[in-house]
């Protein structure tokens, strides 16, 4: 009976075998499925923070108005630069934000500047450097941060 | 050299806004339209009456260069008639123009 002891032998290794490539597959597919759950963890959470930075510039701007309203134009002049570099440092710190979103970012830095290049000039005259017009571009530009802020936290 | 890469960037500028691939928005200063890219920005401008102003703006938002042909100088009336040109586009773009025109269409579709 030693042709059944082989056959017996021979069946269990290929059962083992089988058994074996099963669990190395099923665990291969675990470490893709918890490799892409982390994956999707890290990129919710890098939108959220780029959302956060986002919001934190868009609070700048509103505290840049109120500082005109209350006709504290030097500490706003401070503001301005200092919200610029906030928001390009989101776009370098956040790879992950789209080519027109980067755009959108790039065209409030190039509105700030511009309104605290009229801002500077027109202070120095004694006049009331703020106009009507500049406090609606400034409430444009922090529409859109907080738009873009939204528009990440949705995709989270 | 710059000036014929001014040139090259305002013809570039002309034809995507004319395809409608660029969209422009009004700027901060008066007669002034602004498209951005994710690291520069270009705008033009009129300050005055046949003038025209074309500036480009750094990542910071500083301007690094700006130009402003004379319509009388020989030297540059290529440059003036495309920024003319460009100035043109830009406004039209920014005032959603042809979806103003487009929506009239639709409506008075029935009025021959």
């Amino acid at each position: 009976m030693g042709w059944l002891d082989d056959f017996w032998r021979d069946t269990v290794a290929a059962a083992g075998i089988i058994v074996s490539l099963v669990g190395f597959t099923i665990a291969i597919y675990q470490a893709w499925r918890s490799r892409s759950a982390a994956e999707a963890v890290r990129v919710a959470m890098t939108q959220n923070l780029t959302a956060v930075d986002l919001e934190r510039a868009a609070n700048g701007i509103q505290e840049i108005r109120n500082l005109h309203r209350r006709g504290e134009w030097e500490s706003a002049l401070y503001r301005y630069r200092d919200i610029q570099r906030m928001l390009s440092d989101v776009r370098v710190r956040h790879p992950n934000l789209t080519s027109s979103q980067r755009a959108s970012i790039q065209g409030t830095i190039v509105r700030l500047g511009a309104i605290d290049r009229r801002v500077r000039e027109t202070s120095q005259t004694g006049v009331n450097p703020i106009e009507s017009s500049d406090d609606g571009a400034l409430l444009k530009a922090q529409m859109t941060l907080d738009d873009l802020a939204s528009e990440l936290k949705q995709q989270v | 050299m710059r000036d014929r890469k001014v040139v090259m960037l305002a013809r570039r500028l002309i034809h995507q806004t004319g395809a409608g691939h660029v969209k422009w928005t009004a700027a901060v200063e008066e007669n002034e339209f602004l498209v951005s890219f994710p690291e520069s920005s270009v705008s033009i401008s009129q300050p005055e009456h046949d003038r025209y102003r074309f500036s480009i703006y750094n990542d910071m938002g500083t301007r690094v260069y700006s130009v402003e042909p004379l319509m009388e100088d020989m030297s540059t009336p290529v440059l003036w008639g495309d920024l003319r040109k460009l100035y043109e586009l830009a406004q039209l773009s920014a005032l959603n123009a042809d979806e103003i025109l487009d929506d009239l269409l639709v409506r008075l579709g029935g009025v021959s």
